[in-house]
């Protein structure tokens, strides 16, 4: 009865503190089950992720986006209009290249078509 | 869902039936751990520790002969919390071995149900006696589960059996 009562003190004395030691995951940590994630996350590819997928897109897109150095401060302070403005420079700048492009081989193409002919 | 339904059902029916004419032989207290595996959701198989869980069990013994059923309520403790249970038929081979197989299942925070295995091995004479037991576990259904896919426990526990009485029938010439 001895051997039972300490197995049963050492029992209950786990169960008491071990419960404590537990913790839900945070986002970004790795995961099997839905209750490795704390509340409001899920499980997807292994990883905790907010349960909404826009939410969790639109993250994930600013965040790869941006410069390492720069990625806290441009997360605090981007609004979507800023990240839509520095697209479209983007955009313009690319178009503009092939716009030059365009015309210069348009220019070469016809320089020497009257060469040819 | 509903098949975790109609099997939830049919676990309950057997526990009912099976208690009837239930003597409680035994029962004991451990702690398990081992390896978990399933699909995380990136379509491999990810392998990693399993829950600490402890665990508590009563054993009796439903007919005459060597089986008998055990009902065990576990708590996950590290790193997540859970609470579960396991319904198993138990047979005996002899007094340090005994094979199991039965369901298992956790109901809280989130529900998984399905199948246990496994082989108890008692070392110790008399009564009070340690046991040492490796099983394996496919739980395909469930709200815990981030996939369609099974989730698989590989567990050892280990801990502390106390003997009422046993279910071999040759108790009187071994003890």
């Amino acid at each position: 009865m001895k051997t039972l009562r300490i197995a049963g003190s050492v029992f209950a004395l786990a169960l008491a503190i071990l419960p404590l030691l537990s913790a839900a995951c945070g986002t970004g940590t790795s995961c099997l089950r839905l209750s490795d994630c704390a509340d409001g996350l899920t499980c997807q590819a292994g990883q905790c992720a907010p349960a909404t997928p826009a939410a969790g897109a639109d993250a994930n897109a600013e965040a790869s986006s941006t410069d390492m150095g720069d990625a806290n401060a441009q997360a605090q302070d981007s609004t979507p209009v800023d990240a839509g403005s520095t697209t479209t420079e983007a955009g313009e700048a690319t178009d503009a290249d092939h716009g030059d492009a365009d015309t210069e081989n348009d220019a070469e193409s016809s320089t020497e078509e009257p060469d040819a002919g | 869902m509903k098949r975790a339904a109609a099997l939830l059902t049919t676990i309950l029916t057997l526990a009912t039936a099976t208690t009837a004419s239930a003597q409680v032989i035994g029962a004991d207290i451990g702690a398990a751990s081992g390896m978990e595996a399933g699909d995380d959701g990136s379509g491999t198989t990810a392998f990693r520790r399993a829950r600490t869980r402890l665990r508590a069990s009563v054993l009796w013994q439903t007919e005459e002969g060597n089986s008998g059923m055990s009902a065990i309520a576990f708590l996950e403790v590290e790193p997540h919390t859970s609470f579960g249970s396991e319904l198993r038929y138990t047979y005996a081979f002899s007094r340090r071995m005994e094979a199991f197989g039965g369901a298992t299942g956790t109901f809280v925070p989130h529900i998984l149900i399905g199948g246990v295995a496994g082989t108890t091995f008692l070392f110790g004479k008399g009564d009070m006696r340690l046991f040492v037991e490796p099983s394996i576990s496919a739980l395909p259904f469930g709200t815990d589960l981030p996939t369609s896919g099974v989730l698989m426990w590989g567990l050892l526990s280990v801990g502390v059996r106390g003997d009422i009485s046993s279910l071999v029938a040759d108790k009187s010439e071994e003890k």
